[in-house]
């Protein structure tokens, strides 16, 4: 085996099951992930009809559950792997959009204020928790947000942009190793302009860099999406709903609490959110989601080890 | 900030210029600029909470741009004067402020500190230049640290801690179950990352000629490993303010989910209002905001610093 495959082979392998699973996974569902199964009559020990009501443990109709309104979980989790990865992947290419070409530019002597800034901003990036940021500019914007498409967007966009200085300061560093290369002061030599040079002449070089990056990038929005889910930010619109249960057909309405619930995309941190609430009653909500993410994030941790260890020889990327 | 590539490509000649006060006087004046950009930067992210004029379960969060910038002018004010002003209650922030600050610095000092020990022993051990037995584990191990979600681990921790005390048990708020459970799930991300550099440099400098030469003098594989460990030291201390931005982001969901009474959970609860009872608590969130932020331009100082002392090239910069 070549040398650093293991990794490489095991991040592999553990993204192209997530892969296939965000591909197939709705042919497997069980059940429908939207439908809410409220109440469930079965037989006490003394003999008499007793009322159960949601989350219901892992069973024959359930496989693993189901959440805190009766809806599938395995349903649920398969549903919302693709979901989750597409996301997770757009905040790593809004990253990559911004970051590359600032991160390109600054490492031009003649754009040195460009570069001042991008070290200024990564600095800045850095002094604030990124889990702060995101969830208070994503609180911010989502008021603004009056569809479920534009809540996307401001998703996408806010975990994007949080990272983006940071990895555009490592593009630049990277860059200026580069830059005190003898084909750069040639290219230099026969008038090329800064942009030229960045693209043509440094960018070629940190091709392999960004390849390593870009899974490390995804582990990270993935870790952020987790965190965020855990605090109740993300993708959906909430709603009221009054839950109530008719008393074994007798009429009697009884009413319990208001709830407020998600539109039916089964993302993964949307579980999140409400599985942490009930983690000592039912803790088959909260297995799923957590080791989605769990595999997700693992898995480009080691491809993006891997893709190191075998673009860079094992030596300090 | 001044970065190491800037530093490493400076000329000898530029070096004790008899100008020499100026550049350190044009220094003092970029970090003083950056400080009141840094600060009016946190500012204005840890005013936003208070601009929400209302939190619903059924519809969108409201924001009021003037109620936030009539916040941000007055949190300024008080701090051209040298104060944080009030909390919600009429407390002085920076009696909230410190004692909060105090325990998670506490938490972070004690978590980096075991990462780091913890890190570089794997890393030495795993580097697969150094020929111990078992290192190929070591490093998957460190590898699988990296990737596991500190809110998985706090979710475990809080879980463990709770079956520890027995359920239902309210455990002391200072407690050494929380204050230790909450450093462990802290320090396994930073053990993870510096194994991985420590393996990275290690194998980059036990490659070079004169370890070969000492090898060949009959040098001993501890003391090899300690002229090696000297140059990789760099590249750790390099990873120390990257590290510390991602602890600082990790404290927040620890402390939230462990119940540490500290300045990153205090940040969360002051942001969602879960202090004051209400709404948010704006002046002890820009408090808090500020700390955490001048810690981090601190390590970054602190860091810029030490790897002046281990590389003799950066000296008089």
């Amino acid at each position: 085996m070549r040398h650093g495959g293991l990794p490489l082979y095991a991040g592999v392998a553990l993204l192209a099951l997530l892969l296939a699973l965000a591909a197939c996974g709705p042919v497997f569902m069980p059940q429908d992930p939207t439908e809410m199964h409220t109440t469930r009559y079965f037989a006490a020990p003394d003999g008499k009809l007793a009322l159960k009501t949601p989350p219901f443990p892992p069973s024959a109709e359930f496989p693993w559950g189901t959440d805190y309104l009766g809806r599938d979980i395995m349903s649920r989790f398969l549903s919302g792997c693709r979901y989750t990865l597409l996301l997770a992947l757009g905040a790593v290419l809004v990253r990559f959009i911004l970051a590359v070409p600032l991160g390109l530019l600054a490492t031009q002597p003649a754009l040195s204020l460009l570069g001042r800034l991008v070290s200024g901003a990564a600095a800045l990036g850095g002094a604030v928790p990124t889990l702060f940021v995101s969830l208070i500019v994503i609180s911010v914007l989502a008021s603004f947000a009056r569809d479920i498409v534009w809540s996307v967007l401001v998703f996408i966009g806010v975990l994007g942009v949080v990272g983006a200085p940071r990895l555009a300061e490592d593009i630049r560093r990277a860059g200026r190793g580069i830059m005190v290369q003898p084909f750069i002061e040639a290219a230099q030599a026969t008038g090329c302009s800064a942009a030229r040079i960045a693209v043509r002449h440094v960018l070629p070089g940190l091709v392999p860099r960004l390849l390593v990056a870009f899974p490390l990038e995804a582990a990270n929005v993935l870790g952020l999406i987790g965190q965020l889910g855990l605090f109740g930010i993300f993708i959906g619109r909430s709603f009221e709903m009054e839950c109530w249960v008719d008393l074994a057909g007798s009429g009697a309405v009884f009413t319990w609490f208001d709830i407020r619930i998600e539109p039916a995309t089964g993302e993964w941190s949307s579980s999140l959110a409400w599985a942490r609430r009930f983690m000592r009653q039912a803790p088959w909500m909260f297995l799923p989601a957590m080791g989605g993410f769990l595999a997700a994030i693992l898995g480009f941790s080691f491809l993006g080890e891997g893709l190191r260890r075998r673009l860079h020889g094992g030596g300090a990327a | 900030m001044v970065g190491l590539d800037e530093t490493r490509g400076a000329p000898d000649s530029k070096r004790n210029h008899p100008r020499s006060f100026t550049r350190v006087a044009f220094a003092l004046a970029r970090r003083l600029v950056f400080a009141v950009v840094l600060v009016l930067f946190v500012v204005s992210l840890a005013a936003l909470p208070s601009g929400i004029k209302r939190f619903s379960r059924t519809q969108p969060t409201e924001f009021d741009v003037r109620q936030y910038g009539r916040f941000w002018v007055q949190t300024v004010s008080h701090l051209a004067r040298g104060e944080l002003g009030r909390n919600v209650r009429g407390i002085p922030v920076i009696d909230m402020a410190v004692p909060m600050y105090r325990r998670s610095l506490a938490l972070l000092l004690l978590a980096l500190g075991m990462g780091s020990v913890a890190g570089v022993a794997l890393g030495v051990h795993g580097s697969r230049r150094a020929g111990f037995r078992g290192g190929g584990a070591s490093f998957a191990a460190a590898l699988g640290l990296a990737g596991v979600p500190d809110f998985l681990l706090a979710l475990l921790a809080m879980w463990g801690v709770s079956a520890a005390a027995g359920h239902g048990v309210l455990l002391p708020v200072l407690s050494p179950h929380r204050i230790l459970s909450a450093a462990l799930v802290l320090a396994v991300f930073p053990a993870g990352y510096f194994a991985r550099i420590t393996a990275a440099s290690l194998d980059a400098v036990l490659k070079e000629d004169y370890i070969r030469t000492a090898r060949a003098k009959g040098c001993g594989r501890w003391a090899v490993l300690r002229h090696a460990l000297r140059s990789a030291a760099g590249d750790i201390v390099a990873a120390l303010p990257s590290q510390w931005a991602l602890l600082l982001s990790n404290l927040l969901v620890v402390e939230f989910i462990l119940y540490w009474p500290g300045a990153g959970g205090g940040l969360l609860r002051a942001a969602f209002g879960t202090t004051s009872g209400g709404g948010p608590d704006g002046p002890l969130c820009v408090g808090l905001a500020l700390f955490l932020a001048v810690t981090y331009v601190a390590v970054d100082l602190g860091a810029t610093a030490l790897q002046a002392a281990l590389d003799p090239r950066l000296r008089g910069v």
